[in-house]
């Protein structure tokens, strides 16, 4: 069974903990972090998922990306521009 | 400069907004030391924010700091407007144009979002989604702000997220180009070297480092 944990994530500012399994992908984890955090029926593809200043691919995993219960990761909107 | 805004919410309740701001800014400040920017004023309702590039002089040898980017944040009637960003000198603090380009990434290319002339201001102004001068711009009537209010745009940290990422993020280093000149001989001006990571991926993205 994969291991669960709190991973820290903070969305645009506001530091919350999400409960995520190794397996889960990033998709996912970014939707309960909206949900959680008030950003209710907003698409998780209009949201950037950062580490360390890179950013993620929201189809890998968890695990794949690295993430523990020591690491936080920080869920930006995305900027769009009118130029 | 423009005319001093309008009252339109108590600046009471604009500080208590922007409080709250701060107190996630400050929670999470490691993370923006990391990243190279800081706040260097805070003046009721306006927040200076610096942004500085690791730039790497020579392989082996400690990466200096340059402040290439500095933002005076106004959050004069917020939330009710979205944030005013003006690009400031960082000594003077006088309205200036960062000397770096600042390029957000459409269809994999480059795209300024550093816009000279805003026709209210007269300033350049970042053309971004969550800010004051992209909501009020003639251009962009259709996309009120208040569309986006309470969605995570148009916060202190969000905004910055945005402005490091498309400056100072990109900065990686320090080169020079040298020019034979016929008549002034070789001619040789520093240049800034930019990382082009995210803009080299369709999707923008990567795995954890």
């Amino acid at each position: 069974m994969p291991a669960s944990f709190d991973l820290p994530v903070v969305v645009s500012g506001q530091g919350l903990r999400i409960r995520v399994s190794e397996n889960q992908l990033l998709s996912q984890v970014v939707h309960e972090a909206l949900q959680k955090s008030g950003n209710i029926g907003q698409n998780p593809s209009d949201w950037e998922l950062r580490l360390n200043g890179n950013l993620l691919s929201l189809t890998i995993s968890v695990s794949q990306a690295g993430l523990s219960a020591e690491t936080t990761v920080f869920l930006s909107p995305k900027t769009g521009s009118g130029g | 400069m423009a005319d001093p805004a309008p009252v339109l919410v108590d600046p009471e309740v604009s500080r208590a907004k922007l409080a709250r701001q701060l107190q996630h800014w400050d929670a999470q400040r490691d993370e923006w030391d990391r990243r190279g920017y800081f706040i260097t004023h805070r003046e009721d309702l306006r927040v200076t924010v610096a942004f500085a590039a690791r730039v790497v002089m020579q392989p082996g040898l400690p990466e200096i700091p340059l402040v290439l980017v500095n933002a005076e944040i106004d959050f004069a009637n917020y939330d009710l407007w979205a944030p005013s960003v003006t690009l400031v000198e960082f000594l003077s603090r006088t309205p200036s144009i960062a000397p770096i380009p600042i390029q957000q990434v459409s269809n994999g290319q480059p795209v300024n979002v550093l816009l000279n002339d805003h026709p209210i201001t007269r300033l350049p102004f970042l053309c971004l989604r969550g800010i004051r001068e992209y909501h009020n711009h003639p251009q962009h009537s259709g996309d009120d702000w208040l569309l986006y209010r309470g969605t995570g745009r148009g916060t202190l940290i969000s905004i910055c997220d945005a402005i490091w990422k498309y400056s100072t993020r990109r900065v990686g280093g320090l080169g020079f180009n040298a020019i034979s000149h016929p008549i002034l001989g070789v001619q040789v001006q520093p240049v800034l070297i930019y990382n082009f990571d995210e803009l080299a991926s369709a999707s923008g993205a990567q795995g954890a480092a």
